[in-house]
């Protein structure tokens, strides 16, 4: 038994070590770049936070919740004194550490978040809850792949129907019971003058964050960039980074880049850092990311709070309505829509062409992607579907097809 | 359409099972060979395109431009311009069809792609296997050495078969106990390797869509040469299949002639 | 802003159309809103008494063909599709001073921190016809009055019996007597009796439930059948919608369709009343707009979105403690 435990804490420390090596290679790939500047070492720190938990909750300075997706509405959390945390993960090394107790065409940024959790077991204090909106099949097992407490887990009960008024009153009553579940555990009651104020929050970043999308659509910003940002959200407190952005505002106003080559459109599963893989290939194979659908990336703030009335119910239904009815991600039945975001971006900007990013094991995206590729190449637009996994090992053949992507 | 006769271009296929060289002359293939994929790829392509240019009696002077593709093309740094071998194989096949390709299926040394394409050449759409090298000329090496057969003779063998057995796997790791399980059952080698040209055709069939196809399908890289396989995946398409002289080499020529500049004259 | 506009053009209007009268601005006998003409000297009368006035109503147009009492009756109508064409259902969102009305007990409403009573979608969908109804009552019981010797007590039968307008709208000229109970025969007490007691049971609607009264609003209809030959345009970029939702929870007569339509383009809908505010909270770039002939009036855009819902950021913004 002890021997066990001796193999095991061994094997973490060895991956404990591969991830930190991951994040620092990934981290000095961006700061070797030659669009580099200053201005982008607060996200980078930011990025690198996820292997340190400790450090990062004393630099939030609040109590933290886990969250496995976007849909469970960041204003509630934060309008309650505790800071949402998403837990995705896209650490190559440290799904290995959980990868032997799951299926193999499991989702890997599922086995990158439990591995990510195991290594902080031992050391690094546990998240006090955790709220898990079901939105694939991966996600509803999440409590027996981690045996966290269920006492402490949150499931929200997402509705696969959307546009029907039983799928969007169930939605409303699970973002209630959120804030019973938050309200429980966290011994706060959620007042509505927080919650107005924390929408008013948010919203200044959505602003924000509108504008950094306008300037990578026109292509003054590579998506790398603009992804880092994205994937710092909620890295820090809300109003700093905010701030930060404003700054990125700035600079790329002063000095843009120059987008190169053909334009495309990014879709499909997440890409979180220091998973780069996909964007860094596409750049090299000499096009630019001008738009994506990615629920890391730009999807992340897919509307705007409007309530009709500033009640705390219009402010609730408001929220949840705004996480809820825009999201694209395939495991809702009702989800036409997804092309709407391709189109939009393609009537005004030129983007010339659609990859499709397919995690292996993601199976709502991996569906989809087939409908969307008969709807765009119907339209006349040329679409490239890459199923990939968390390794290294088909660089190379994804590299060759998306050099020919680029020729047609 | 009159060709310049004093353009005179180099195409490089670096690929990871042969290294193609072909020199191009007033838009014909004057001039090609292979050789397998070793170390210092960019000293034996120089090397090649030397010894084609002194098979045809010019200096390399007159070497109008070269270009490189396949996947060691990032390997060599100034030879010349990097095409993708996508995009090279559709031109290619374009001009050596006289522009009646419309489709167009490589099997390489470790993937399988189908590639559609204009009149022009210019590539439309394309479908390639993922990082998996099951179905490819890798595939078909690994069967080589447990059957004991050069790669060579599967054509004429497959062809020979009347019955062919049914194999179940184109993954080159498990398709070896299968074949190894199959000789032991005494199964003629006839038999077993029209069986392995069937399992690949299924898999060409598959990522290839028969829906989609376009009439006027091509089928290229060294796997063509292999009679049997065609075979195969005609029948498992249902449809004819064409095969050119030398279709190792198209993608080498496709760079080559994206190289040709239109006549001056 | 949108809605700052809309709220000064409503004002505007509703003090026009229920004083103007006593300084001469009168706007005619047809007018597409409920400019109730039982307010002493209002500035306008709604064109629904036209319509079933016993001297100038629908069925003399049809009984005096070609006298001068028909030829008024037609130059109402006249008038009527002429003003409706080239303002559409912005009579209803921007001029109708009973709209006006139902908008100040919402505000009251919102104000007191009462919720929105919620109508289902089914309960919602069955109510649509009652306006039909509502319609179909106000031109048959004139007809039959004319032709089938129907007594004329029943005469200006929706005004009288239905219209809440008629009861409340008088009180902003300091009138009460449209509150009275008419005792003069069965007919008159039967009809003022239901006039009451509509207008009690709309002021408890309007209360609860945004703009309730135009929930069983004729004129919508009326303004709906000419919509195909109106300038008067609200358009959906279908391409281009992100399904958000933010149009159909804003709407003040929570309209789906806008929200639901997919295909095609023209989503102005019978209950709509060009209020605009889906197309104020709609954070999608050009995916609704108003036009008028090929004008664009008004578009949604982020950037209207982000002026219209985000407040200015005050120093030292109140900060959530822990």
């Amino acid at each position: 038994m002890d021997d066990n435990n001796k193999r095991r804490a061994r094997l973490r420390s060895r991956v404990r070590q591969e991830v930190q090596t991951e994040y620092e290679s990934a981290r000095r790939l961006m700061e070797a770049r030659d669009d580099y500047d200053p201005v982008w070492a607060y996200f980078l720190d930011l990025l690198m936070r996820p292997m340190d938990r400790n450090g990062l909750q004393a630099a939030v300075g609040r109590p933290v919740v886990e969250h496995l997706c976007n849909q469970a509405p960041y204003e509630l959390f934060h309008a309650m004194g505790v800071h949402p945390l998403r837990m995705a993960s896209g650490c190559f090394a440290a799904g290995r550490l959980s990868a032997g107790d799951f299926p193999v065409l499991m989702c890997p940024m599922l086995k990158a978040i439990v591995g990510m959790q195991r290594l902080r077991e031992s050391s690094q204090t546990a998240p006090s809850a955790r709220v898990v909106p079901t939105t694939c099949d991966w996600v509803v097992q999440y409590q027996q792949m981690t045996d966290a407490d269920p006492e402490q887990t949150f499931f929200m009960e997402l509705p696969h129907l959307r546009e029907s008024e039983r799928g969007q009153q169930r939605w409303l009553e699970q973002a209630y019971e959120l804030v019973r579940f938050l309200e429980s555990r966290m011994g706060v009651k959620l007042k509505r003058k927080a919650l107005a104020s924390s929408v008013q929050i948010f919203m200044r970043a959505w602003q924000a964050i509108g504008r950094l999308i306008e300037q990578r659509r026109a292509g003054r910003l590579p998506a790398v960039w603009f992804m880092a940002v994205a994937n710092s959200f909620m890295l820090d407190p809300i109003e700093p980074w905010t701030e930060q952005l404003q700054r990125v505002l700035g600079h790329v106003d002063a000095h843009p880049s120059q987008a190169a080559g053909k334009g495309v459109f990014l879709a499909g599963s997440p890409i979180l850092f220091p998973n780069f893989k996909l964007p860094l290939l596409i750049e090299a194979a000499g096009m630019t990311v001008l738009g994506d659908d990615l629920c890391t990336s730009e999807r992340i703030w897919p509307g705007a709070v409007c309530p009709e009335e500033n009640s705390f119910h219009g402010l609730l239904r408001a929220l949840a309505e705004r996480y809820h009815m825009a999201c694209i991600c395939p495991t809702f039945a009702d989800n036409e829509r997804r092309i709407n975001t391709i189109l939009g971006v393609l009537q005004r900007y030129p983007v010339r062409g659609v990859v499709h990013h397919v995690l292996k094991g993601c199976h709502p995206f991996d569906i989809d992607s087939f409908r969307l590729e008969r709807q765009l190449k119907s339209a006349g637009i040329p679409f490239l579907r890459i199923e990939t996994d968390y390794v290294e090992e088909d660089n190379r053949n994804i590299a060759t097809r998306l050099e020919a992507f680029a020729e047609i | 359409m009159t060709k310049d006769e004093f353009v005179l271009t180099a195409g490089i296929d670096l690929g990871s099972t042969a290294i193609k060289v072909v020199l191009v002359q007033g838009g014909r293939m004057a001039w090609q060979k292979a050789v397998p994929t070793a170390p210092g790829q960019a000293g034996i392509a120089q090397k090649l395109i030397g010894e084609g240019l002194a098979a045809l009696g010019q200096t390399s002077d007159r070497l109008t431009a070269t270009a490189v593709t396949g996947y060691g093309k990032g390997l060599i740094h100034g030879a010349g311009r990097v095409i993708d071998e996508v995009s090279a194989n559709a031109l290619g096949i374009c001009r050596l069809s006289d522009g009646r390709a419309r489709t167009v299926i490589n099997i390489g040394g470790q993937d399988v792609k189908v590639i559609r394409l204009s009149a022009t050449g210019k590539l439309i759409d394309f479908k390639m296997n993922d990082k998996c090298a099951a179905g490819t000329g890798r595939f078909f090496e690994a069967a080589g050495r447990i059957l004991d057969t050069p790669v060579e003779r599967f054509g004429p063998m497959g062809e020979a078969a009347v019955d062919p057995v049914h194999i179940n796997n184109t993954c080159a790791v498990f398709a070896e106990s299968e074949i190894v399980s199959l000789m032991a059952a005494g199964v003629a080698t006839e038999r077993i390797i029209q069986g392995l040209h069937h399992s690949v055709a299924r898999r060409v069939a598959s990522l290839a869509g028969h829906r989609d196809l376009e009439d006027d399908i091509y089928l290229d890289g060294g796997a063509a040469n292999n009679r049997g396989l065609v075979a195969a995946i005609e029948d498992e398409l249902c449809r004819d299949l064409h095969v050119l002289s030398h279709p190792q080499f198209t993608v080498a020529f496709g760079a080559a002639s994206a190289m040709e500049r239109p006549p001056t004259y | 802003m949108v809605f700052k506009l809309r709220l000064i053009v409503q004002h505007l209007f509703f003090v026009l159309l229920t004083y103007g009268g006593r300084f001469g601005f009168h706007m005619g006998f047809a007018l597409p809103c409920f400019s109730c003409p039982f307010v002493m000297g209002c500035g306008g009368s709604c064109y629904l008494l036209s319509l079933q006035g016993n001297w100038w109503g629908l069925q003399m147009a049809l009984a005096n063909w070609g006298t001068v009492m028909g030829l008024q009756a037609l130059y109402y109508l006249g008038l009527f599709v002429l003003l409706t064409l080239a303002l559409n259902k912005f009579w209803c969102g921007w001029i109708c001073p009973f709209g006006t009305l139902q908008d100040w007990f919402t505000y009251l409403r919102r104000r007191l921190g009462i919720r929105e009573a919620q109508l289902s979608w089914s309960a919602r969908d069955r109510l649509k016809p009652v306006k039909y109804i509502l319609l179909a009552y106000m031109i048959v019981v004139p007809l039959l009055i004319a032709h089938a010797g129907l007594h004329y007590d029943f005469h200006l039968p929706f005004c009288r019996s239905i219209c809440p307008a008629k009861p409340l709208m008088p009180l902003f000229a300091g009138s009460t007597r449209h509150l009275a109970l008419d005792f003069t025969n069965t007919v008159t007490l039967v009809f003022s009796i239901l006039s009451v007691a509509i207008a009690g049971g709309m002021l408890v609607g309007m209360f609860f439930k945004e703009r309730f009264f135009c929930l069983f609003c004729p004129m919508l209809v009326l303004i709906h059948l000419l919509r195909k030959i109106s300038p008067v345009r609200f358009e959906k970029e279908v391409g281009a919608c992100l399904g958000c939702g933010n149009c159909r929870r804003n709407c003040p007569m929570d309209i789906r369709d806008v929200h639901e339509q997919k295909t095609d383009k023209a989503v102005l809908s019978e209950d709509c009343m060009l209020c605009m505010t889906c197309t104020e909270s709609c954070p999608a770039d050009g995916v609704l707009s108003v036009r008028f002939f090929k004008w664009r009036l008004f578009s949604s855009s982020r950037d209207y979105v982000a002026r219209r819902f985000i407040k200015p950021h005050k120093a030292g913004s109140v900060k959530v403690k822990v």
